[in-house]
């Protein structure tokens, strides 16, 4: 990360802050020094402090802080496709969508699955992001499903996870990497979905892709790996996470999981909670994802997983394509949709609906997803100790994302041109201002 | 006909009188096909036709359809895979081919959808000539028009399709056209190629053939896609044609009057026996007949809609 200037000290006023992990929901005024946070208090009572250190003030008024979001789930590209995008856009998204944190999936060519590539997508990841990186290694060399990659020396050398970002078919192999990656406190990150079973789907199969003629791939396809998971995950007794749960059947084996005491989480994308196949009716292809969006049941019950607790977090599942393949029919376009920008646009839908509360949303975006990396005695929350990393919002505040206003280096999102409601009005990261900083007021 | 009518994509988006306009264009086309062969309603124009997809009927009934009105007929083959391969979107494609100045577009394509990826990006009417699984609106319309020749109208016909319906832009095509004009709609086949929530459509489902055949006045018989990984949807063809072939014996089942078509191309001794698709009930060749007639009258219709 790019921390250039030497952060100075900051006063955070008037803000409107959300931090579950010191259950503050509440105004509140921060005092920031070196990067770290100082001070927490009620209004005013840090005042004659910031004087004292002369800290520059930090005009919250109006605004809902939080700390900043951490993402599980972006596709960076860096190494391997830069132009599709890089360290320097994809942190400038994260920065405007308010997250300071990302875990970079090992979607990069060469794959990382070694302490080489740890290291280097970490330099790289220094000299260009504008927030904070964390490596998530593959799971298997090359990401083939073959063979164990060197999790511990990922592990050694910074990476905080480990998956192939893909269903890993061979449940022999799931079944060790569950067990070796024990040694290294590491959670395997699984990406659920039965490559025999989703055949060669490219939307949820019902109605809509009777209708549309399109091959489907049915929610069994999810929630059959989801299944067997959870049996390995019983009999080797890790840390699973589950990634991009989209369906209801899922969401009952996990809930079953949690019961009995495994130590399992698990993620949906703001795509799954915001859509389903309706919007497919025109064969956009920007709204063609993996797994693919499903039906009003189970968005329905994704939201209430979130709410209930069987949903541990909201990850942003950013993943950047190029315009030309998206310019494809349905069938040849490439899944996936731009998030870093939307998810707390979205999110904050819940909100309004009653369906989240604030304190819950920044469970989900920040203190959960800190603690599943183990990093949240750093990030996640604003406690006295931790890194000065924080997002001001407007929750009422609406803006049209338009493509002008894309941070990332694609525009493949289904939400372009769309109002919606929620706006970042800075992020700060080290208490450095990684995203529209705040006019000082004296 | 309304103005709104610019392309024709697929029946699902038709009212029941742009149904009817387009079938009594192609009757009248039929009719006056007895006294000349050509006309030149598209003199000085020119069709362009698209095929990511091979095709002989469909093609050469496009292009027949194109001449006779007296239009300038260009045919272009693609294949689906191998230009995305190339890295050229279909939509570069269609922007070139638009460059030319070409009046009509007519598209075939392996992918559902892609007529209307097409007219986001194109002016010109673009015809729909089969995409994907989705829709064959040309195929439903001289369909309807054979039933109607036999029967007089569509109304309170009991139809009958039998086989792949998973992966038939006809059946689609034709259950949203038999629907709408008020015919009751059975389809059969083994469960493998039915997809899910089938009744939504309003259709009945049968997996035994004598079921779907009772009652029925028009059996139209769906070509079997052996090469489209059907391998694990039904066991053999041999197995196919005994439990869900047109053969005598099934035949004996029908109604007396009742018609048996197909859209062709024939699998003979896979989806219908030899006898049986050259017997006295198959109308399959007045299909291919009444094709022609169907594609200029769509043609014909949508010049009037842009002129």
């Amino acid at each position: 990360m790019n921390s250039r200037t030497a952060p100075s000290s900051l006063y955070v006023t008037g803000a409107h802050l959300v931090d579950p992990s010191q259950k503050w929901n509440g105004p509140a005024d921060l005092l920031i020094e070196r990067g770290v946070v100082a001070a927490v208090d009620k209004p005013g009572k840090l005042k004659a402090k910031a004087k004292t250190v002369k800290a520059d003030t930090v005009d919250g008024d109006g605004l809902h802080m939080a700390p900043g979001f951490v993402d599980l789930n972006c596709r960076v590209h860096e190494p391997g496709a830069e132009h599709i995008e890089n360290f320097e856009s994809a942190s400038q998204a994260a920065a405007a969508g308010g997250f300071t944190t990302i875990l970079a999936q090992p979607f990069t060519e060469p794959v990382h699955d070694n302490a080489f590539m740890t290291d280097f997508i970490l330099r790289r990841a220094k000299e260009h992001s504008h927030v904070r990186v964390v490596p998530m290694g593959a799971l298997s060399h090359g990401r083939e499903g073959k063979k164990l990659a060197e999790i511990g020396g990922m592990a050694a050398a910074g990476a905080r996870a480990v998956g192939d970002s893909a269903a890993v078919e061979n449940s022999y192999l799931m079944r060790k990497a569950l067990e070796y990656a024990r040694a290294f406190q590491l959670p395997i990150f699984s990406f659920p979905e039965d490559r025999n079973l989703a055949g060669q789907g490219v939307m949820n199969e019902g109605w809509n892709s009777n209708r549309l003629g399109l091959r489907g791939i049915p929610p069994a396809a999810e929630e059959i790996i989801v299944a067997r998971d959870l049996v390995l995950l019983r009999h080797t007794r890790s840390r699973l996470h589950f990634q991009s749960i989209s369906t209801a059947g899922s969401l009952r084996a996990i809930r079953l999981a949690k019961e009995d005491g495994l130590v399992v989480t698990a993620e949906t994308n703001p795509a799954y909670f915001s859509l389903t196949s309706d919007s497919i009716a025109t064969y956009d292809a920007n709204f063609k994802c993996f797994p693919p969006l499903r039906s009003e049941e189970d968005k329905e019950a994704l939201a209430a997983a979130l709410a209930d607790g069987t949903l541990d977090c909201i990850a942003s599942a950013h993943s950047p394509q190029t315009r030309s393949s998206k310019e494809q029919t349905f069938e040849y376009a490439t899944p996936g949709m731009i998030a870093l920008e939307t998810t707390l646009a979205l999110t904050l839908e819940l909100v309004r609906a009653k369906k989240l509360s604030p304190s819950r949303m920044v469970e989900l975006l920040s203190l959960n997803p800190a603690r599943i990396l183990g990093l949240e005695d750093k990030v996640g929350g604003l406690r006295e100790g931790c890194q000065a990393d924080f997002v001001l919002f407007d929750p009422k505040a609406s803006f049209v994302f338009e493509s002008e206003r894309v941070r990332s280096a694609a525009r493949n999102s289904p939400f372009l041109g769309r109002k919606l409601q929620g706006s970042v009005k800075a992020t700060y990261v080290n208490g450095t201002a990684v995203y529209g900083a705040r006019k000082e007021k004296k | 006909m309304s103005a709104r009518i610019r392309h024709l994509l697929g029946i699902e988006d038709l009212s029941v009188e742009e149904i009817r306009a387009f079938l009594a264009a192609g009757k009248k086309f039929k009719k006056d096909l007895e006294g000349t062969k050509k006309f030149d309603i598209l003199s000085g124009k020119t069709v362009v036709s698209l095929f990511y997809e091979a095709s002989t009927r469909t093609r050469g009934s496009f292009e027949m359809a194109s001449k006779r009105l007296g239009a300038d007929f260009i045919h272009m083959n693609a294949d689906a895979s191998s230009s995305v391969s190339k890295g050229e979107t279909l939509v570069d494609t269609a922007r070139n081919l638009e460059a030319m100045n070409p009046d009509f577009l007519v598209l075939r394509h392996s992918s559902s959808g892609a007529p209307q990826l097409l007219v986001k990006h194109l002016r010109i009417p673009v015809i729909n000539a089969g995409d994907g699984f989705h829709e064959h609106p040309t195929q439903a319309l001289l369909d309807a028009m054979t039933i109607e020749e036999k029967f007089g109208a569509l109304k309170g016909l009991q139809v009958t399709i039998v086989g792949d319906i998973a992966h038939s832009r006809v059946a689609r095509s034709n259950i949203h056209l038999l629907k709408k004009m008020g015919a009751k709609v059975t389809v059969c086949g083994p469960p493998t190629l039915i997809p899910p929530e089938m009744e939504k459509h309003g259709v009945k489902v049968a997996y035994r053939l004598d079921e779907a055949l009772k009652g029925a006045d028009v059996v139209m018989m769906l070509r079997i896609q052996f090469e489209r990984q059907n391998d694990k949807q039904i066991p053999s063809n041999s197995e196919y044609f005994r439990f869900y072939g047109l053969h005598q014996e099934t035949v004996a089942l029908m109604k007396k009057d009742a018609i048996i078509m197909h859209p062709g191309p024939l699998n003979r001794g896979v989806e219908i026996a030899p006898d049986v698709a050259d017997g006295a009930r198959s109308v399959i060749l007045n299909q291919v007949t009444n094709g022609v007639a169907v594609r200029m009258g769509v043609l014909a219709t949508l010049e009037e809609a842009r002129a």
